[in-house]
Formats: C-alpha cells, structure tokens, sequence
C-alpha cells in the first residue's frame, strides 16, 4: 500500500519518455550588474549601499539608531549581545537588527543567498526585527541560471534567496511590509 | 450540491461587490504583464519548463525514487500516501509520537484538499494556519477563494470586524497595516510555542531530495526553524528533475503569480536541523491516474500560480467559491473532474473557451483545449443537465441543415424587428438577461451573396 502502489500505477500510465532540455544562461554582455542588482532589490523595499560607501559601523549606526540587541556574524561589526545566550530558537526573539554577511547575490532578481553554513542558527534571519546583510561585489551574479549552480555543490542542510523586507497584501491587496519576517532589510555591498 | 451556475448566481447578485472582486483580481494579471513585458526571454521559458515537467512526469517514478534516496541520505524521513486519509494519518503519527499538541502550517493547498485542519483538530491538536490570508478564512471557518491569496474575497471592513472579534482591536479600525500588524503579534506567538511546523511544497528537486517554499511572509521558515519537526507536504507532480531547473521554475512562478520577479523568500529545505526532524509526504490522490490520459496529463505540469485564475473573466466574476472546489478557476476546471466526474461535471463549463488561461500558463498547459475535452467527454457520458441536452440537440438540428437554418434565420430577423421589448427580454430568454440582442440585418449573408455574387 502507498508507495509501491503509487509507483505501480505511475509505471502503468507514464506518458512516452521525452528528453530533458538544456536550459541557456540568458545571459546579457554589457549590463551594469551593480545597478541591475540594486534597482531590483529597490522594488521590493530592500534599501541598498552600493560602493564607494561610508565605514559598515557608520551605517549601521545611522540607518538602525535604536537597535539595542545587535546579533553580527561579521567580524567587523561586534554584536551588542552575549552570543553564547543564543542556543534554542525562541532566544533569537529579541534580536532587533541581525547583520549577516551572505554568500550569492543575483542581480536579475534582486537577491541574496544564505545558508546555515553561515549561520548560527536558520531563525536569526527570521526573528530579528531588522536585517541587514553584507556582500562582497565579487558573489554576485546574474540571473538565477548563473547561481543554482554555483550552488549545488555547497550542499548546506538549508539556504533561501531573500529580497525584500517580509510583507503581504492579503487584506484587499493593500501592500504592507512587515508581515511574520523581519520589518526592514539592508544590503550593504563592498567592494 | 450546488453547481457553478447556481453558485455564480448567489455572487453576482452583488453587482457593486462583483465589479470590485473583478477589478482586484484582475490587476494581479496587469501586474504579471507589467513584469513578462522585462523578460524577453518569456515565451523560450515557457516552451523549457513544460519539457523540463514533461521528462520528469515521463520518468516519475525514477525520478521519485531517486528523490527518496536522496533526502533518507540526507536523514530526511520521507513517506507515501496514496489517498488524503493516508496523508492525514500519517502526518498525525508523526505528530502523536512525539506528543505534539501545537502545529502551525504555512500555506498548503494540497492539505486543504485532504482536510489536514479538521482531521487533526477532531485529535485534539491545534493548527494554527499562518499565512496571513489563510489564518483569516481559517478563523471566519471559511476555505480558501484563492489558491494564492485566499482571502482575496473579503473587504478590509469584514477583516476588522473579524479581529475585533478574535483579537481585540480596536473597532472599525480596518488600517491593514494596523490590522497586519495585530496578526503579526498573535501568530508571533503562535510560532514561538509551536511544537511542530508543515509547509506545502512549490518545487522538490530529484537530484538534491530537497523542498522549496516561496513566500513573501517569511511564515515558512518560522515554523520550519523554530520547532523541531517540520513536515512538507507534496503532490508527486511537484518534482522538477535537476536543482539547477529551479532558475526555470523560480523565475516564472512569482512573475506569473503577482508580478514580482521573486517572491521575498525562496527557502530551500535539504536537512533537519541539528536535534530536530524533517519529514516529506508524497501524496497521489489521483494524479497517477491522470498521468495515463493522453488529453488531461499535460495539467500535471501546473506549478499553482493562479495566472489562469487571474486572468479568467468567469472566475473573476464568479468567485472561487463558485468552483466548490480548494483549487478552482479555469485549472480547477480540468483538475477537479478527474478526481470526481459526477461532482464536477459543471466546471469545464464554467467558461467562455476565451482562451486567456492558456496564453498566460507558465508551463503551457492546453487549458481551454482541455476545457472542452471535457465538456465532449461529460455530454457522452449524459452527464449534462437535462434541459441544456435538449436545447444542444436542436441547435445542432437546426444549424446542420441549410434550409432549417434559413428559415429559422428569418424568423428570428422578423421577431427582433417586430415584437415589442417584454417579449424578447424574458425568464425565457436567458441570454438577454445581461445583454443586448443583437441587431437584426436587413439581409442575410447568403441573400447579399445571391444578389452580388451569383452571376
């Protein structure tokens, strides 16, 4: 019962084989891979430093003034908290800004890419009230058929390609940002 | 039970609301247009992600294997059920053995279709549905009208009144971001305690044993990270072959759906986090079936967009509740007769055959070709309405035979012209209910083609 019948009935009706099509890049010479990057994140109410740009602490002081509870996984930036307080996911609640640095970023979408191989814990993206990650100008990429391949081999047992700031418009289509996720999202690219 | 037209009629009794429903859901299809438009590369999209679905629904159960062994490799649990009762029982064993009381789930049609939500909380579990447009529907004791925005239906009046009620705001305070607000600290509570997390799945890759969920509220990952079981829930067709078929697939979904080029979140699920579970349950519940029907396999290939529904006219003047059915609109329409003849034999009529719904499917399924596949199929099997097989069977009497229809042409011409309004506009005349006759012509095709072309 379930599987074997499942597959015996797939095996008995599955449709004469096709082959499975290669899929291009898409790729585009000539395209202006910081901007693309920055106006696509812009879309979706993510606010973007593109380099040449002031001290990463000089931001991080001026855009989030009342973040008391900093988690950073970035060497140059201290948290304000006692990591070692940080074990269960429930601890991670009354992070108010979490800085992470990401691996990926694609331009075409507007998106960054983090996994659990660079995080202390999948939730700190989730619960911190504010997120701000920082990316190397180097990790970014096209589109999305340049990235899952670079991709593919990292095998982390988790990893999501964030946009924007949490939001939704399922009251009338009224858009509002910040939903379950975090309230605000910052993307500081270095050169 | 009632049927669409019955149903349609109930809704369209409200014109002002029918018009509003109409113009909201159809800027989702303006907003999906805004950002195909970016895209130049759209229709060779199109053309690669209904191959790339066609060689793995050819392959499926290679392809379903390999994905088991994949993800048990990655210490994934991964279970099979056939039919919704197996889902809905094997979901609550996991569950019952680790004495989970508290579950939250983000939005999974496919779980609707089984009733996941009564079946657990007959149990006595509490599930808690966190997509903002579910968790309404799901304290108003409603299902979805939507499959991507399921509370698409309701004015933000109705949403204030129903918070009030539940959650004590304020009054006649119908804000959505002050009402999106409110939601956000109930549900935040929700998670924190929550024992257990299920999601539906967008994409599950072959290659990799892994699950991806697209959302915008970010409710996915936190009621995957936070507890220590996670469950997805699948219909085998999910499968894509490759992970790098995912560039194909993540692309179209979000732009068909609502325009964004990517939803907020794509979050891809390999492995259990450390100290915790990951189960995936495939789920059939037909679908195996419909794989051997040469006119109805290609509606597998469908990724759950709601372009079709978007852009249907009858859908958007109907309402999902119309379609008596989770998954409704014009890709309901070819679905749901599958599972059920009898019940849904109204659906593949429930459309003018425009064609709108296949030009916007991301993976090219032939919708309106499969629409009237199934009104053919449903007319020999004596499925229809007993007054409609009439009416069909001499309209095809009199529009087969020249001089029958001749004759009939001109009577009709003479009474356009000659009666008098209360008797063209009638209960007998069901189509000038909404509409104007047309114009009688001083002559016919066939006259006019007698007098200036016969020589």
């Amino acid at each position: 019962m379930g599987k074997e019948e499942i597959l015996e009935n797939i095996r008995r009706n599955k449709p004469e084989k096709t082959p499975l099509p290669v899929v291009p890049l898409f790729d585009q010479k000539e395209i202006d891979l910081l901007a693309t990057f920055k106006s696509n994140l812009e879309l979706q109410n993510t606010k973007v430093f593109l380099p040449p740009h002031r001290d990463i602490l000089e931001i991080v002081h001026q855009t989030f003034p009342v973040a008391v509870n900093i988690y950073s996984t970035l060497p140059e930036v201290k948290s304000t908290v006692d990591t070692n307080n940080y074990q269960k996911a429930q601890d991670y609640d009354d992070i108010d800004l979490a800085i992470i640095k990401a691996e990926l970023g694609v331009a075409d979408t507007g998106s960054i890419w983090i996994s659990d191989l660079n995080l202390p814990h999948r939730v700190l993206p989730f619960l911190c009230t504010d997120l701000m990650v920082v990316i190397e100008s180097k990790d970014i990429v096209y589109k999305l058929h340049h990235a899952y391949p670079l991709l593919r081999h990292k095998q982390p047992g988790y990893g999501v390609f964030i946009s924007g700031p949490s939001k939704t418009a399922d009251i009338e289509q009224a858009m509002v940002i910040g939903a379950h996720g975090p309230m605000s999202f910052t993307v500081l690219v270095t050169s | 039970m009632k049927k669409h037209p019955e149903l349609a009629k109930t809704f369209l009794a409200d014109e002002a609301r029918t018009n509003w429903h109409n113009k909201n859901i159809k800027s989702f299809r303006l907003k999906r247009d805004l950002t195909v438009k970016t895209i130049p590369e759209w229709e060779k999209l199109r053309t690669l992600a209904a191959q790339i679905k066609d060689h793995c629904l050819s392959h499926l159960d290679d392809y379903l294997l390999e994905f088991e062994a994949k993800a048990i490799a990655n210490g994934v649990q991964v279970h099979w059920a056939s039919e919704p009762a197996d889902l809905n029982h094997i979901v609550h064993s996991i569950l019952e053995k680790k004495d989970v009381t508290r579950v939250v789930k983000s939005k999974s049609m496919l779980t609707e279709e089984c009733g996941l939500n009564e079946y657990l909380e007959e149990k006595g579990l509490e599930i808690i549905d966190t997509d903002l447009g579910e968790r309404i529907i799901q304290m108003r004791k409603e299902g979805p009208s939507h499959f991507v925005a399921p509370a698409i239906h309701l004015k933000r009046e109705e949403v204030s009144e129903l918070f009030h009620e539940q959650l004590h705001t304020e009054k006649d305070n119908f804000d959505p971001t002050y009402l999106t607000r409110a939601a956000r600290s109930h549900l935040r509570e929700k998670f924190l305690h929550a024992e257990a997390g299920i999601t539906g799945v967008n994409f599950a890759v072959a290659e990799t044993g892994s699950v991806t969920v697209v959302t915008n509220e970010g409710n996915s990952d936190l009621g995957c990270h936070i507890p220590p079981i996670q469950i997805h829930c699948m219909g085998i067709e999910k499968l894509i072959p490759k992970w790098d078929n995912l560039g194909v697939f993540i692309r179209m979904l979000a732009a068909s759906s609502t325009g964004q080029r990517i939803t907020i979140y794509t979050s891809h699920y390999l492995k259990p986090k450390v100290n915790g579970e990951m189960h995936i349950v495939l789920l059939d519940n037909g679908r195996s079936s419909q794989l051997g029907k040469k006119d109805y396999k290609n509606s597998l290939r469908c990724i759950r967009c709601a372009a079709c529904v978007n852009t249907c006219p009858v859908y958007r003047r109907s309402g999902g509740y119309s379609y008596h059915n989770t998954i409704s609109g014009p890709i309901g329409a070819i679905l749901m007769p599958n599972r059920d003849l009898d019940a849904n034999s109204d659906l593949p009529f429930a459309s003018s055959l425009c064609g709108s719904c296949s030009d916007v499917c991301p993976v090219k399924i032939d919708i309106h070709q499969q629409l009237y596949k199934w009104r053919q199929e449903i007319v020999e099997k004596g499925k229809i309405a007993p007054m409609k097989k009439k009416g069909l069977e001499i309209a095809g009497k009199v529009l087969s035979r020249r001089n029958s229809f001749q004759r009939w042409s001109k009577r009709m011409k003479f009474f356009l012209k000659k009666m008098p309004r209360w008797m063209i506009y009638n209960s007998f005349n069901k189509w000038g209910e909404g509409r104007e006759m047309p114009e009688a012509p001083p002559y016919s095709f066939a006259q006019w083609y007698r007098k200036n072309r016969i020589k």
